[in-house]
């Protein structure tokens, strides 16, 4: 039904194709950029997330044959990095996204339903986490638990909740005067039933739409700790790092600026077309969910 | 009407008070109270229609939902005589009377839940108090919606396909599920055209004697409650200033509010020449009612006592009640029942 909505729709459409190339490269990663024989030949099991190196100088390789895309600076192929690093933009996307809305629907819906006090409180802890600059933040805890991507993760699902606890509680606190929820109660209907059955799905939606739009902007945070090197380890496959491995040569060789452009535009490329696909699906799925156009 | 009222007492409401505080600065202290319900004491008797008019603001929703426990009244008792014991109805009684006690609310279009079937939708009462087979529970929805002039086509569809009229049966047909003895209509036909507002009331009569259902109906309007009630209360800031048979209040208002009331029902016939009584003023405000009766400022027969003194709802032989210090020596003008029907 939705999906079949989501093709219709032109814009979507191309969210849609641009999504699924993604998630086929994400799966495919191993047949479309396996790692080289002779990595394996010495470590059967070696962690394919690490970028495979072809040497040890430090200004980057032009695209070729064996390389596509070209090698970053300290020989890292871009094209192996791009296509891991699909699975890495998925996986902490995905994570963050679904934990920390779990999180805000769960404290947000709760505390708009009990209301009065609860609620006071509990959006004066909200309003405590959202006055934290996030980056600092970000710095802050990856400073105490130690550089990695878990870590990241966990700083942005820590600083995420908070905004759909304040976007479910504004739609609660108006769905829950709706007389379809006292009539539910007339009915004895218990709190945590018309807290699922008659709230929540009226009030979600909204919060689906914002999660899908932001597992863009999740994947651009992650790039951006990553290039502060906050995230992902050293030669790890993540596009945030590709682009950080590109920081020295952004501006080029004197004389010809766009001596290194393979260095940052590839990767750049894989984030701004991941963030656009998301969007537009994003777009796209708040039309559709207005259950009065359904037909 | 005489019948009725020899009938059993099902439901006694004395002195129930809401108030709701009004607060004021960063810690919400209390500064003073709304006095919405401000205590209303009536009887309403098994297989009868209790109407209670007010204009908006008057308190009667409020009393409505105060029946329902889904306001916790401030003060006051609510008897309910369930088969034969009288059993206070509270927070912790309710839950149990659920199935005894049913609302029909005021809008259709925000009272069913846009994105349930109608067949769960009228299923939810039997659901939450105890019928566990679903099946069960949809052959008596097939049954329900029959008798409310839906059909069992209807049961998988949802709210928005239904026209206002439609949605007010699935709101009554939800009432019904669990068979319960009393129904309190809050304003069940104000958001629906007047056509169709005849077709509800006479569904909800008919269903009235198939099922002997007895009905508290709300309502600001009076011709819709001539219509449907036997008895009716009159409400103002709070409290009832009249109550009595249908007869009574028509054709023989005592309290000078009632009279402007039924001053206010248009005629259709326009040969009729209007003599309205326009009341100046709005309703004052329940946070700071005024001294004496409620009404002075209003009434065109206030007198000083009025102002000072607050009249107590008296009954009469016929059990016409009436809350005026005047109500003996005035003589209001009423309404032929059946005029304006």
């Amino acid at each position: 039904m939705v999906l079949k909505k989501l093709i219709r729709n032109p814009i979507s459409l191309i969210g849609l194709i641009i999504l699924l190339g993604f998630i086929l490269v994400a799966i495919l990663a191993p047949v479309i950029a396996p790692l080289p024989e002779d990595v394996l030949a010495r470590n059967p099991n070696a962690d394919p997330y690490r970028i495979p190196r072809y040497g040890f100088a430090s200004t980057p390789t032009p695209p070729s044959k064996e390389h596509p895309m070209g090698l970053t600076e300290g020989q890292l192929d871009i094209f192996y990095g791009i296509v891991w690093g699909t699975r890495t933009a998925f996986k902490v996307g995905l994570t963050v996204i679904s934990i920390s809305c779990l999180i805000g629907i769960i404290i947000g819906s709760v505390s708009a339903y009990i209301g009065g006090k609860f609620d006071e409180i509990v959006m004066r802890f909200v309003d405590i986490f959202m006055s934290f600059p996030f980056l600092i933040a970000a710095i802050v805890i990856t400073t105490i638990l130690g550089r990695g991507l878990e870590n990241v993760m966990l700083a942005m699902i820590l600083f995420r909740w908070t905004g759909y606890a304040r976007l479910i509680r504004g739609n609660v606190l108006q769905v829950k005067q709706d007389e379809y929820v006292m009539a539910a109660r007339a009915a004895g209907v218990s709190h945590i039933v018309i807290l699922i059955r008659h709230i929540l799905p009226n009030t979600i939606f909204p919060v689906i739409i914002q999660a899908s739009m932001n597992m863009g902007s999740i994947v651009v945070t992650a790039a951006s700790l990553s290039f502060l090197g906050l995230g992902a380890p050293e030669g790890y496959a993540d596009w945030g790092q590709m682009i950080s491995y590109a920081r020295n040569w952004i501006l080029g060789a004197p004389g010809n600026p766009l001596a290194y452009w393979y260095t940052v535009v590839y990767p750049g490329l894989a984030i701004i077309l991941f963030v656009l696909s998301w969007n537009l699906i994003g777009d796209a799925f708040r039309d559709i969910m207005d259950p009065k156009l359904q037909g | 009407m005489a019948v009725a009222k020899k009938g059993e007492l099902l439901l006694d409401v004395r002195d129930l008070k809401k108030y709701y505080p009004i607060t004021k600065g960063l810690f919400r202290k209390t500064v003073g109270w709304v006095k919405a319900v401000d205590g209303v004491s009536l009887q309403v008797r098994k297989g009868e229609t209790l109407g209670v008019v007010g204009e908006s603001g008057c308190g009667k929703t409020t009393f409505g939902l105060s029946l329902m426990q889904l306001i916790e009244p401030t003060d006051g008792k609510i008897l309910y005589n369930h088969k034969g014991n009288w059993v206070e109805v509270n927070a912790k009684t309710i839950k149990g009377l659920r199935s005894e006690i049913q609302m029909i609310f005021q809008d259709p279009y925000s009272s069913l839940n846009p994105r349930m079937r109608v067949r769960d939708i009228i299923a939810e009462p039997l659901a939450a108090n105890g019928v566990t087979n679903r099946t069960e529970r949809y052959d008596r929805v097939e049954s329900l919606l029959k008798a409310v002039g839906l059909g069992s086509h209807h049961m998988k569809r949802y709210p928005h396909e239904f026209s206002g009229g439609q949605r007010q049966r699935i709101g009554i047909a939800r009432a019904l599920s669990v068979n319960p003895s009393l129904i309190v209509c809050d304003e069940p036909v104000s958001a629906l055209d007047v056509s169709v507002q005849a077709q509800v009331l006479n569904l909800l009569k008919d269903l009235q004697k198939e099922f002997g259902l007895t009905y508290v109906f709300v309502a600001h309007d009076l011709s819709v409650v001539q219509h449907i009630s036997d008895r009716i209360a009159v409400m103002y800031l709070g409290r009832v200033v009249e109550m009595g048979d249908v007869e009574q209040i028509y054709n023989a208002p005592k309290h000078p509010y009632t009279e402007a009331l039924l001053s206010a029902i248009p005629s259709p016939n326009p040969d009729v020449k209007d003599n309205k009584i326009i009341l100046t003023g709005d309703v004052p405000s329940p946070a700071n009612p005024p001294q004496g009766c409620a009404f002075h400022p209003r009434c065109p027969y206030a007198t000083e006592r009025c102002r000072t003194e607050r009249p107590e709802l008296v009954a009469d032989e016929n059990g016409h009640s009436v809350a005026c210090h005047r109500a003996e020596e005035l003589m209001l003008k009423g309404v032929d029942v059946g005029e304006t029907a």
